[in-house]
């Protein structure tokens, strides 16, 4: 174990949203204008 | 001890070992999932040769009597240390901060934390495409640095 040496305090955190990333959505190819 | 209460997830240092695109910690070989927190769970299983009044009773980790949580230093001096000491040649090792959550016990040079998910990283010694292939599948910043020099050499 890393020697981060002995405890300080004790502290709850609860964030708003969890810094955890959301997978990017599949980017769908943009459709070609159909020719008029 | 009462805890305090946060609303911001803490930043600390640590150091993981890559095993093909996957971070690892470096004391024991746990995986660090992608796109989901990692939990700290306590291993400390009894020993059959231990007391039955000394089990240690399962508990929410970390706890204060215990060793248990996810690990991180406040210094980056600190985890660029550690690295050299873990450093080998069989894998690459990534430096890097860490989001730390849930309960997080404060030490006087780091925290033990429930919950965590890397910040940034920098790959020590890797290649760009690995750098790429670790961005990609954590989707966090991945920079690539020099390979830490071991701390121990020499034979003395």
């Amino acid at each position: 174990m890393a020697d981060i040496g002995a405890p300080v305090r004790e502290i709850e955190i609860e964030p708003h949203e969890e810094p955890v990333p959301t997978p990017a959505p599949a980017v769908e190819p943009a459709l070609e204008p159909e020719p008029a | 001890m009462t805890p305090e209460h946060r609303a911001e997830a803490l930043l600390g240092w640590r150091i993981w070992r890559v095993v093909g695109d996957t971070l690892r910690a470096t004391v024991w070989p746990t995986e660090w999932p992608a796109l989901e927190r990692f939990e700290a769970e306590c291993h400390d299983r009894p020993s059959p040769f231990t007391e039955p009044d000394a089990l240690p009773s399962p508990h929410r980790s970390p706890d204060r009597g215990c060793e248990c949580g996810v690990y991180a230093f406040k210094r980056r001096e600190d985890a660029e240390l550690l690295a050299r000491e873990k450093v080998d040649h069989r894998d690459v090792l990534a430096l890097g901060r860490v989001s730390l959550w849930g309960r997080v016990i404060e030490t006087e040079r780091g925290f033990r934390a429930e919950r965590a998910y890397p910040y940034d990283l920098l790959l020590l010694g890797g290649t760009e495409q690995l750098a790429r292939r670790l961005r990609n599948r954590y989707a966090v910043d991945v920079s690539l640095g020099l390979a830490p020099r071991p701390l121990h050499t020499g034979s003395g």
